[in-house]
């Protein structure tokens, strides 16, 4: 199974299980076993970032993936000096990302010019009823791009990610309904816009 | 056997690809061939309206000195394999860090990141690839020295060579970079190290000094090319003025851009403002202040005039917001102060201090541009619209108020009918003026992307119709913006590149130069 198959399985999942498909998600540098927890950096002042990194912690915990949490303001995450101290503390450190755009840009640029990799980086789009998810995975020519019912759409995300940390010992459920992958367009420049990436530094 | 890999350099079989990764790695250590798609991730590109495997490479690589950059085009030109060159990689609304076509292996130059020396009495600098305006900014800081530099809006994270090299501007009087670039170290394609003006001399110590040399100026022919890899620069430091008075002057129309231009113009030509004069719009000004577009406008296209109309009023935001500075002594600034007074109440625009300005975000990173200060204020631009897709338009013109309202339109028009905001500022550069529009869309929508391109595509030869060239273009419009400069100059780049990189090894593509 290629890349793209492995990363709409994780989205089709339900919960978490077993799988050697896990594997194809990222290289050794994403693989569990990696010593230090995951860190879960999120904007503060944002519901949909709270409620994502929320969810986040839930399937996580499930999933008996270790993770700690770090909050920072929307200032904070655009502030040079600020963003460097929370690179500092994370050297070989898995770092899930839940910010807006800016922010993201700004996190996702310094790690790299550190020598981060990037596992995966998703854009949601949030519209009255359903969120439009974007999500770009390493080595992947195009997007998978699908979209979820706003009640839904944190708990898939959420197993999207543990998915991707919790290796090839992971399992995936199939029998949750497979995401739609044309999905209904999220109004343009609705509220709210988040972007959410996985790195290690 | 040959390990798949999903991007190659074009006419490149996989087996010798993986040959040259394998010298490669002998010179430069595994660690520095980057291969994994992981840790190539960083490198694709993020902000082109384009499919994402048109930008996709092959390897990057990671070298720390002058001798393995040799070593390395040795093995590239052996095999004939092509390298796109990045000094930090932050260019980002003119194509980040990928590659100008598939395949290609991105030249990382970042640990090459040596401020080699600060000359406080002659006020010089001689710096490689990496160093960031940041570092600069904090060896400064450091060692207590009274310099300013030049730098552009994304500064703590750029650099200031790759800056200069693709010709890039900031807002201090050294604001036009190039102009105050003082002598380059060029690894050309065959390995030979060119030092440009007095650097070629042996002994000489006046390369950061004295720019010209003897015969021809080489220097600008390493700017927007892909003739050698920059590995040194010089430039010129500002010493700290005694006095530095920045200041915003606002006006409520947008027709007012005619009589600002105007205006101002004669100011900086004499150099009372010896600094760019920075005009922006409203909805430049709204993203960094912050004001969230969809508090005004959640509808499909363009945001209404009248919606642009109530930020300027709810946020105290002018049509356009002027920002300039004096730079002096207190007693020139008194005088000059006096001339600014009297042009912003005879064009009917308020002044804003930078007393005045405390709180306001949009001011405050302005004002610091202005002094030098890195900082990342007007990353706000990419939370208007979300989803982080922009690309740079960047027409020059004459800096006539008469260009301005044309100009305006045009783009407007053209933004308006792919359903895109203007997002827009005049830079009175010296004579010139650039006008540069962040073309923002959400790149995670595959229409608005299509749409960006094709805006994008028809704002350039619409302006190339009339007259107005680009001055610096996104990657994935190279080609297309090269094109609208002739084929004369195209075809003397051509040799000039045949001349110097016969196995087209060094970012064929590049500014739409290749053989």
């Amino acid at each position: 199974m290629d890349r793209r198959n492995f990363i709409k399985s994780l989205l089709a999942s339900g919960v978490l299980g077993s799988s050697p498909l896990a594997a194809q998600a990222a290289s050794d540098l994403f693989a569990p076993g990696t010593a230090q927890p995951v860190l879960i950096v999120g904007q503060s002042g944002l519901p949909h970032a709270d409620e994502l990194v929320a969810r986040l912690e839930r399937v996580f915990a499930a999933a008996g993936i270790d993770y700690v949490q770090a909050r920072a303001s929307g200032g904070e995450l655009t502030d040079y000096t600020h963003v460097i101290v929370l690179l500092d503390r994370v050297p070989g450190r898995r770092v899930i990302g839940v910010m807006d755009a800016a922010a993201a840009l700004i996190f996702q640029e310094l790690a790299a010019a550190r020598g981060a990799a990037c596992a995966l980086s998703t854009h949601h789009r949030f519209a009255a009823q359903e969120v439009r998810h974007c999500c770009i995975s390493a080595g992947l020519d195009t997007s998978i791009v699908w979209s979820d019912s706003l009640a839904d759409h944190a708990e898939r995300i959420g197993r999207l990610y543990a998915g991707t940390l919790a290796g090839p010992e992971s399992a995936v459920d199939r029998s949750a309904p497979v995401v739609r992958e044309e999905p209904d367009r999220a109004a343009d420049a609705t509220p709210g816009s988040l972007v959410s990436f996985l790195i290690t530094v | 056997m040959s390990t798949k890999r999903k991007a190659l350099p074009k006419g490149i079989a996989a087996g010798e690809f993986d040959k040259a990764i394998k010298e490669l790695k002998a010179i430069l250590g595994d660690e520095n061939v980057l291969v994994d798609e992981v840790r190539l991730a960083p490198y694709n590109k993020i902000m082109m309206p384009v499919p994402n495997d048109q930008h996709a490479p092959s390897a990057a690589i990671t070298p720390a000195s002058v001798e393995q950059i040799q070593g390395v085009l040795k093995v590239l030109n052996k095999y004939r394999i092509p390298v796109y060159p990045i000094s930090t990689g932050k260019n980002l609304g003119y194509g980040s860090a990928a590659p100008v076509q598939r395949g290609q292996i991105v030249m990382d130059l970042r640990r090459m990141n040596k401020i080699i020396e600060v000359d406080p009495d002659l006020c010089t600098a001689l710096v490689e690839p990496g160093v960031t305006y940041q570092q600069l900014y904090d060896y400064l800081q450091e060692k207590k020295l009274p310099l300013w530099f030049s730098c552009p809006a994304p500064s703590a994270i750029a650099g200031p060579l790759g800056n200069m090299v693709d010709r890039g501007v900031g807002y201090t009087p050294y604001g036009e970079h190039f102009l105050f670039s003082c002598g380059m170290e060029v690894v050309l394609a065959n390995g030979d190290v060119l030092r440009t003006g007095m650097g070629s001399m042996p002994n000489s110590n006046t390369w950061q000094v004295f720019k010209w040399g003897y015969g021809p100026t080489l220097d600008g022919m390493f700017t927007q090319s892909n003739y050698g890899i920059v590995t040194k620069m010089g430039m010129w430091l500002m010493p700290a003025p005694p006095d530095f008075r920045p200041f915003c002057i606002q006006y409520p129309n947008e027709t007012d851009i005619t009589k600002i231009v105007d205006a101002l113009r004669p100011l900086r030509i004499a150099m009372v403002i010896p600094n760019a004069v920075v005009i922006a719009h409203t909805l430049w000004e709204a993203p960094c202040t912050p004001v969230k577009r969809a508090d005004y406008y959640t509808g499909p296209g363009a945001i209404p005039d009248a919606a642009v109309g109530k930020i300027q009023k709810d946020h105290n935001i002018g049509a356009w917001n002027v920002y300039a500075g004096l730079y002096g002594t207190k007693e020139t600034n008194d005088a000059n102060w006096k001339i600014i007074e009297a042009v912003a109440a005879g064009t009917g625009g308020k002044i804003i201090t930078a007393e005045q300005s405390k709180g306001s975000q949009a001011l405050q990173y302005r004002f610091d541009l202005m002094k030098g200060k890195p900082n990342l204020g007007e990353f706000g631009l990419y939370n208007w619209r979300g989803g982080g897709g922009s690309i740079w338009f960047a027409p020059v013109s004459q800096a006539k108020g008469s260009e301005t309202l044309k100009q305006m339109k045009m783009a407007k028009d053209i933004l308006a009918k792919y359903g895109f905001d203007y997002v827009g500022e005049f830079i009175v550069g010296w004579r010139d003026m650039h006008h540069v529009i962040d073309l923002l869309f959400d790149r995670s929508d595959e229409t608005q992307t299509k749409n960006a391109y094709a805006c994008y595509d028809e704002l350039l030869h619409t302006f190339a119709k009339e007259g107005y060239g680009m001055y610096r273009a996104n990657t994935a419009f190279a080609e297309k913006v090269a094109a609208t400069y002739g084929p004369v100059k195209r075809s003397v780049e051509k040799k000039l590149k045949k001349a110097l990189d016969p196995n087209n090894i060094l970012a064929p593509g590049r500014c739409g130069i290749s053989l």
